[in-house]
């Protein structure tokens, strides 16, 4: 092992020649930018996750105030906030607890921490599923009633093949934007992590 | 810096600055590129400084900056949308040919650190851990392998550097 043990030694001289101190004011400087680049993470995740949710609550309170006295409208709208409203306190009950964790779990062995990490993805990536199978065709319904209830003349009632056409498109682009975002939020980390995971687990 | 006291702050800079250079070895293992190692040295001191408080002295600090550092290093690695590309031994001994004013030692390390580019997340972690002197107990506690997996893997791994090495270095 001549060569390797030579390797070895210029590892140690270097050891003994790198690492200069960093002084406190250094660290807090280090860790105020990193809290700051977290907070901006956060805030992006929060307001692209959030913002169709937010939309729906705007657009059916919206409607509930300006058609209040129409009874069946009034109706429509609160009965779709009354649905979606348990989704998004799952939804953010869900996320935070997946991010409580995920920052927790940094002192764990290697192995322990990334089968942490994949069981709370998976887990997260479950919900999201059910969550894209029901919200995703009720938002869209949603979206195409509104629209043609405010926009179009005499309402969807009036141009029934229209309404479905403008229903999938919607659905479609819905279906697109969420497909590209489960592949590139969920699929591929997951698929990365199951990688690592099993090149470990080989004996 | 709201979580800690000002004398927990005082030791975490005190226990940091005493191990930093395995931070800096860890960055330079897993990022060959200087702005990528910049980055994840601030993500790791940030996640030590978020994991201290939480740090109760159960095992030795090098051992838990090892795992802290090594998970946030691998995190990174796994999220980075950009391709680390793997420099091949064959261009970094050229590059190293006409360098004259590094020593021999230095010639060394850089060739090791490229070596050492070519192995997998795993590998890495393991011949690290290697190097900094860590023992087959150490190793098996902070990857979380069996102790018998990481003696077979570091014949196989040292093998395969010393492969790729030898016809350069003699």
């Amino acid at each position: 092992m001549e060569t390797f043990d030579e390797l070895q030694k210029s590892w140690n001289e270097n050891k003994a020649r790198e690492s200069a101190a960093l002084n406190k004011g250094v660290v807090v400087e280090v860790i105020a930018a990193q809290i700051r680049k977290e907070r901006n993470k956060i805030f992006r995740y929060f307001w692209a996750s959030y913002f169709w949710q937010f939309l729906i609550y705007a657009s059916l309170g919206h409607l509930m105030v300006r058609y209040w006295g129409e009874g069946q409208t009034v109706i429509l709208c609160a009965a779709g906030i009354l649905m979606y409203l348990p989704f998004t306190t799952v939804f953010i009950k869900k996320y935070n607890r997946m991010a409580w964790q995920k920052s927790n779990s940094s002192a764990q062995n290697v192995l322990a921490s990334l089968q942490m990490q994949h069981s709370l993805l998976t887990s997260f990536f479950r919900f999201k599923k059910k969550f894209d199978w029901i919200g995703i065709p009720i938002t869209c319904l949603l979206l195409t009633a509104i629209i043609f209830k405010l926009w179009v003349p005499n309402g969807w009632a009036a141009h029934v093949a229209g309404a479905i056409i403008s229903y999938v498109l919607i659905l479609s682009a819905f279906l697109i934007a969420t497909f590209t975002e489960n592949r590139r939020s969920f699929k591929v980390p997951l698929e990365g992590l199951r990688l690592v995971m099993s090149e470990m687990q080989e004996e | 810096m709201n979580k800690m006291s000002i004398s927990q702050e005082d030791r975490f800079v005190g226990d940091l600055n005493e191990n930093v250079g395995i931070v800096h070895r860890i960055c330079r293992v897993y990022f060959p590129d200087t702005d990528d190692r910049k980055d994840v040295f601030q993500e790791i001191v940030y996640q030590l400084w978020k994991s201290y408080p939480a740090f109760q002295g159960q095992s030795k600090f090098s051992t838990w900056m090892y795992k802290v550092a090594l998970n946030t290093a691998i995190t990174h690695v796994r999220n980075t949308k950009r391709m680390i590309v793997k420099e091949s031994l064959s261009d970094r001994i050229s590059e190293i040919a006409i360098s004259n004013e590094q020593n021999q030692a230095d010639e060394r390390l850089n060739l090791l650190y490229t070596a050492i580019n070519t192995l997998s997340l795993v590998d890495k972690a393991i011949i690290l851990l290697h190097l900094e002197e860590n023992n087959y107990d150490e190793i098996a506690l902070i990857t979380g392998l069996t102790k018998t997996n990481v003696s077979v893997r570091l014949v196989r791994i040292k093998k395969k550097l010393e492969g790729e090495l030898k016809n350069v270095l003699y």
